[in-house]
């Protein structure tokens, strides 16, 4: 079969999707290279999730679609799936390809390569307010350097696709060289490497290869790399979408496991391999469907969506089903993410009307932000992301939704309670409003404590354990190392009361008691007599505590 | 303070916070506010002095009044004993019309008084009134008539801060007075809203503060911005009121002379019954007002 046979034979869709199962089957190993030793929103996760949000759109497509069709329906898909920065990113990357295609269509094959990824590296660049070498940003730029050069160079598609990868190996081996803090931790960049997997992939399903011939691929099964269409909305037999990953611990019979799925519901689909699956089914019951599966191995980034609530969301009838009356109309509207009931229940005491869960562990996508506001009737929504990984979703849902939308771009749920107590419900300048809720975030000095999930460094405290309790200042400086969570609360209060300190609030995690809290507070009060303590449970996962002056 | 030497009356009511007794030699009266016990017994304000009310407060909040407003009656009563005292009319300081239906009362009953009485809605509340009725009077001992000396009242109402820190909400919500800042009421954090009267007279809060210091420490800023355009501040005056506690106060007035706030402190005075039952022990409050002249209203 010659290359052009191959190239006509197979569906865009299943290319694309191939891509997607190649970095989805190396998830665990682009999330490990996260650099922060904090369970975070995970890279790999992102960037699969925001593909499978292009797969989906795209199989959706009628036989014979246009490529301006097809283009469209990617760019639409990684928008709406993106999440994370990565995620973000990677959906600007789509965009500025297929923007890239369809301006250079007529040209021959090497042009529209160099033609696509330039636009690529514009787009995703644009993007970024303030771009960071040594990130995926890096590699895409020299993506598209190496495709330029060889169509200048007069190469032929399949010798300048291997230039462009080679360039792109070369680029993720140098991130190190370029990101100071990639190299204290001795890895490349996360984003960069699963960029180099989907491309890599993507080329070799494009020029007939098979993908087991990639040096640094495992073999895989190519019956498993076509992800079926899944239309979630048209399923209204079952309530509970239950989707997740599954890392089998011994044999597992893909078949056999479909079959017990069938019982349990519909839309079954088991994809993947080499003891790693991503397991979808549409089930009254995702109780039983982890049940089976735990029993077999461990499962990952579960997903359980109510589809009733989904699909009244996606009408606009709201959350509470069809016969639900709708919100009540409001001028503002504010929408903000966070873990953990008692966040989510301040938020809400301080006029949030919506809080997605999400966060450090799970970023919600920019469709989540979407199907939040659509529940909302509001003449205009406020969107507070917490987490400096969400900021790019809610900027990207903002622009998408239909009425005026503003980001205050929070880092963190405190710093929320701060902006809310600038809003103003009534006001008619709404984006001046934004300005003055960013300033009461700006007031806030925040701080995290909780355990490493892996051995790292940072220069503040050298080694870091796994196990060790660290303590965060604004979410990225490791500043104080120990063995307690009050100790290093302790330590870490100096850090964050550098200056005219006033007012201090504890929140304390889901396994943070109300006596360990009051007791902390008692030595905190102590030591800082002019503070006012506020105590308050957060409920939140993971971090044991947050603190938050002003 | 000189007692009234015209032939204009100048009255207010309970919403001054002060008894008759303890106003007795400034010049002016008080039309007493009535009170509502849950026992079913009637009283008024002018039975409770700010202590005694305090510590009747602390004893038990459910044994608290509600307030109403002084009946058509009482007013028809008043303006008939004013004029049967030789006043030739009468201005009448009243509560807030965003706060109490007595300014309505009020009105209906100065139409029909014997002598023309001028129903002056303060807008505020508590002893905001009474240095309105003391600028009032210094305003018609300077020889004013009754609408040089509105006029007058208007500019000070105007230009008069009543700036109030309160320790919760839960007082001013249980009474249905939280106006504009009921929304707060909610909030699982310690948030010490900073409250003012608006325009209209109504209650709100204009900024949300984490905790009391940091409610106190805006407060320099406030007054600064507020007065900023006042070119003379020599006729700036301020005093302090609390509630139960006087040393949230002195701490508020601490941060004020920290930041060097503009005006002339004129005394710290503890809030009485009628805004005691809203504002709650642990209120503490500015109020900055500039002491005219008289004599550039007259015409």
């Amino acid at each position: 079969m010659t290359k052009s046979d191959k190239q006509a034979a197979t569906p865009v869709v299943a290319v694309i999707a191939g891509a997607a199962q190649a970095l989805k089957l190396r998830v665990e190993e682009v999330n490990k290279l996260n650099v922060f030793p904090v369970p975070d929103g995970d890279t790999g996760t992102n960037m699969t999730l925001t593909l499978e949000s292009v797969v989906n759109d795209v199989s959706k497509l009628a036989a014979g679609a246009s490529i301006e069709e097809y283009c469209k329906s990617a760019t639409h898909g990684s928008l709406m799936g993106a999440r994370g920065n990565s995620g973000v990113i990677l959906s600007q990357i789509i965009r500025g390809i297929c923007e890239g295609l369809v301006a250079s269509d007529g040209f021959e094959a090497t042009e529209r390569l160099a033609a696509s990824l330039e636009r690529a590296k514009e787009v995703a660049w644009q993007a970024v307010r303030k771009p960071v070498e040594g990130t995926m940003l890096t590699v895409i730029a020299d993506m598209a350097t190496a495709a330029r050069s060889a169509a200048e160079a007069g190469l032929d598609f399949e010798a300048a696709a291997d230039g462009v990868s080679a360039a792109a190996h070369e680029s993720v081996r140098r991130t190190p060289e370029l990101l100071p803090v990639l190299k204290e931790a001795g890895v490349v960049d996360a984003g960069g490497f699963g960029l180099v997997i989907v491309y890599d992939a993507f080329m070799a399903l494009l020029l007939g290869r098979e993908l087991a011939d990639l040096p640094q691929f495992e073999p895989m099964r190519g019956n498993d790399m076509v992800v079926t269409p899944v239309d979630d909305w048209d399923d209204d037999e079952f309530l509970y979408c239950t989707e997740f990953l599954f890392m089998s611990s011994g044999d597992f019979d893909v078949d056999a496991a479909l079959d017990h799925l069938g019982t349990l519901g519909g839309s079954e689909l088991v994809v993947g391999a080499d003891g790693q699956y991503k397991v979808h089914v549409h089930t009254d019951d995702p109780a039983a469907v982890l049940a089976f599966h735990l029993k077999q191995g461990e499962v990952a980034d579960v997903h359980i969506h109510n589809m009733r609530q989904q699909q009244a969301a996606q009408t606009g009838t709201g959350a509470a089903g069809a016969n639900a009356a709708p919100a009540p109309h409001k001028n503002i509207a504010v929408i903000a993410v966070s873990s953990g009931d008692g966040l989510a229940n301040i938020l809400t005491s301080l006029g949030v009307d919506y809080v997605i869960k999400g966060g450090q562990t799970m970023n919600p996508s920019t469709q989540d932000f979407i199907d939040a506001a659509a529940t909302l009737n509001a003449d205009n929504i406020i969107l507070l992301p917490n987490n400096k990984n969400i900021v790019m979703a809610a900027q990207a849902a903002a622009t998408a939704l239909p009425q005026p939308a503003y980001v205050v771009p929070t880092t963190n749920v405190p710093a929320a309670f701060s902006a809310m107590l600038m809003f103003d419900g009534a006001a008619t300048d709404v984006e001046a409003l934004a300005e003055e809720m960013l300033e009461g975030a700006e007031e806030v000095n925040y701080g995290e404590v909780t355990a490493a999930i892996k051995d790292s460094s940072a220069p503040a405290v050298g080694k870091i354990k796994e196990g060790d309790i660290m303590g965060i200042v604004d979410s990225k400086d490791i500043e104080v190392l120990g063995s307690s969570v009050d100790e290093v609360a302790l330590a870490l209060m100096p850090k964050l009361c550098a200056h005219a300190c006033e007012n201090l609030t504890i929140l304390a995690g889901e396994d943070y008691s109300d006596e360990a809290m009051e007791a902390l507070a008692a030595q905190i009060e102590k030591a800082y007599p002019d503070l006012e303590v506020d105590c308050q449970r957060g409920d939140q996962p993971l971090y044991p505590l947050l603190l938050a002056i002003e | 303070m000189s007692k009234n030497q015209s032939k204009i009356a100048i009255i207010t009511d309970g919403g001054c916070d002060r008894t008759n007794a303890e106003v007795i030699d400034l010049g002016f009266d008080i039309v007493p506010i009535p009170l509502a016990f849950p026992d079913g017994s009637t009283s008024d304000s002018d039975h409770f002095g700010a202590r005694d009310f305090w510590d009747a407060l602390l004893s038990d909040y459910n044994k608290l009044p509600k307030t109403s407003q002084p009946s058509r009656l009482t007013f028809d009563q008043k303006f008939q004993e004013l004029a049967d005292a030789g006043y030739e009319s009468v201005l009448y300081v009243c509560i807030s019309s965003g706060l109490s239906a007595t300014y309505d009362v009020a009105c209906m009953a100065a139409e029909d008084a014997p002598i023309p009485v001028h129903v002056f809605d303060s807008r505020i509340v508590t002893l905001s009134m009474q240095v309105l009725c003391q600028q009032a009077l210094r305003a018609v001992n300077a020889g004013l008539s009754v609408q040089e000396t509105v006029n007058y009242l208007t500019a000070v109402r105007d230009e008069m801060s009543l700036l109030i820190v309160f320790d919760t909400l839960e007082y001013l919500v249980r009474g249905g007075r939280a106006g504009r800042a009921a929304g707060l009421v909610a909030s699982a954090l310690d948030i010490k809203p900073i409250c003012t009267f608006e325009d209209d007279g109504v209650i709100d809060a204009i900024k949300k503060m984490r905790g009391r210091k940091k409610a106190f420490h805006s407060i320099p800023k406030i007054i600064n911005e507020r007065y900023q355009d006042v070119a003379d501040k020599g006729d700036l005056n301020y005093m302090l009121l609390y509630a139960e506690d006087v040393s949230h106060v002195e701490e508020l007035h601490a941060f004020m002379k920290e930041d060097k706030v503009p005006g002339t402190y004129t005394g710290t005075n503890q809030i009485g019954i009628i805004v005691g039952i809203y504002a709650g022990p642990g209120t503490a409050a500015t109020l900055f007002w500039r002491d005219l002249d008289p004599a550039d209203y007259k015409n």
